[in-house]
């Protein structure tokens, strides 16, 4: 065991000095050129400290595009905010309908842009109605910035005296004379939109096959509980939910199969789990999608209002039904009724 | 103990040089990279995405095969690019899946 360990220190003095003689074998710089190596090496360690925290820097701002996309592509949570936020309009906003292929979406920071056009059909017509621009700070929607090229546009805090469509219960804040008599005041040759509110509830399909021919039923309101008060529990004025009658031609639209009834409540559904979002999107701003979807689902649809268009001197013929309470003008257009 | 010199030959210091041409590539072209992530536009978009991470990607990997030199620069070089890379890919991917149009 001792002559091991002579050994192995045998060895290791050799090592030792093997290496001191290969060092003295080294020809050794002078100490001028000493001290420039080390100002070298001074150099080199400084640049690689600059090259590195130039590149954790630049990494900043790459990470957190990649981090945003992956929060808003994961999950579909981007097209859920999308569609959301789209569908709203559909429900919210009377005879207001989109192109759901021209929605464009710019994803910035953590955050969302979200930009799209809205279109109103006033006669045989869709004409454009203006641009909704809705950014979204992750999942959370601010109120979207909106551009609306209306003559008449709905008050954008809606109130009880803003209101266009009325529930037969509910109290109407102005003659129901007014609109008949601008609809009359109105030359012959122009298209009109008027938002019609009967004096009872009724079958939407009823309501169509009642219409004359000569005119286009667009959009129904539903009667979904709280249109008698036009608030919600909080107190907070509500606006009419209701669907586009027609089937929407739009090959990515909710209403395109023709069973526009059960994309409402398909819509309802989808906006009742992403409600924050939709109140933020609509003008309104208390939606009460929960209990409304209740209601309509224990008391079927029944609408009691209506938009409609079409040839101005076909429209004033609608004064001769009873059962009108009252109507309001939309937008007029020149004649495209061909 | 004194410094002494070593004789160092051309090719012990290629793969050190090609490490920091990686990481100088790689630097380029996250500025690059930010540059038009912040501006918003497409222009040399696949020069800095594309074109300088590849280059520099395989000048890394030449640079990882050092001996006796450290290899730093290289494998910040080879690990920027490779993360360039890996961020093209994703976003095209993404980008693919949100909002999607035919």
């Amino acid at each position: 065991m001792t002559e091991d360990k002579n050994q192995v220190d045998q060895e290791y003095e050799n090592y030792l000095k093997e290496s001191l003689d290969h060092i003295d074998q080294i020809p050794s710089y002078p100490e001028a050129k000493q001290t420039e190596f080390v100002k070298i090496g001074k150099s080199m360690a400084r640049k690689t400290n600059i090259m590195i925290s130039l590149a954790v820097l630049l990494l900043i701002v790459p990470i957190m595009t990649l981090a945003t996309y992956l929060y808003y592509g994961t999950d579909s949570r981007a097209d859920r905010l999308i569609e959301v936020a789209t569908n709203t309009i559909y429900v919210t906003e009377p005879n207001m309908s989109l192109k759901k292929l021209d929605v464009e979406d710019d994803i910035g920071f953590f955050s969302m842009n979200v930009t799209f056009d809205v279109f109103k059909r006033v006669g045989k017509e869709d004409y454009k109605a203006g641009d909704y621009d809705i950014r979204f700070l992750l999942g959370q929607a601010e109120f979207p910035k909106k551009n609306l090229l209306l003559d008449r546009p709905l008050a954008e805090n809606p109130s009880k005296e803003t209101g266009v469509l009325f529930h037969p219960d509910a109290i109407m804040p102005y003659s129901a004379k007014d609109g008949w008599d601008t609809l009359d005041k109105l030359p012959d040759g122009t298209v009109s939109e008027i938002y019609v509110s009967f004096n009872h509830l009724m079958d939407p399909r009823e309501l169509e096959k009642s219409l004359p021919q000569n005119m286009e039923l667009r959009w129904v309101a539903v009667d979904t509980g709280l249109e008698k008060a036009q608030v919600d529990k909080e107190g907070v004025p509500i606006t009419p939910l209701g669907y586009p009658v027609q089937a929407d031609p739009e090959t990515w639209s909710p209403f395109k199969d023709g069973d526009n009834q059960q994309a409402f409540l398909d819509i309802l559904s989808q906006l009742k789990k992403n409600e924050a979002v939709a109140e933020k999107v609509a003008r309104a701003k208390s939606l009460s999608i929960g209990s409304r979807l209740d209601y309509i689902k224990k008391h079927e649809i029944k609408v009691y209002g209506a938009v409609i268009t079409g040839p101005t001197e076909e429209l004033r013929k609608l004064h001769d039904r009873e059962d009108i309470r009252a109507i309001k003008m939309g937008e007029v257009k020149l004649w495209n009724w061909e | 103990m004194e410094l002494g010199v070593k004789n160092k030959g051309l090719l012990q210091r290629i793969p050190a040089i090609f490490g920091f041409l990686s990481f100088l590539s790689a630097l380029i072209a996250l500025a690059g990279l930010n540059v038009g992530l912040l501006i918003q536009g497409s222009l040399f978009f696949g020069l800095f995405v594309f074109q300088l991470p590849f280059v520099g990607f395989f000048l890394g990997i030449v640079g990882l095969f050092t001996e006796k030199r450290s290899r730093l620069f290289a494998i910040w070089g080879f690990s920027l690019c490779l993360f360039l890379l890996v961020f093209a890919f994703l976003m095209i991917i993404l980008s693919l899946g949100i909002n999607y149009k035919p």
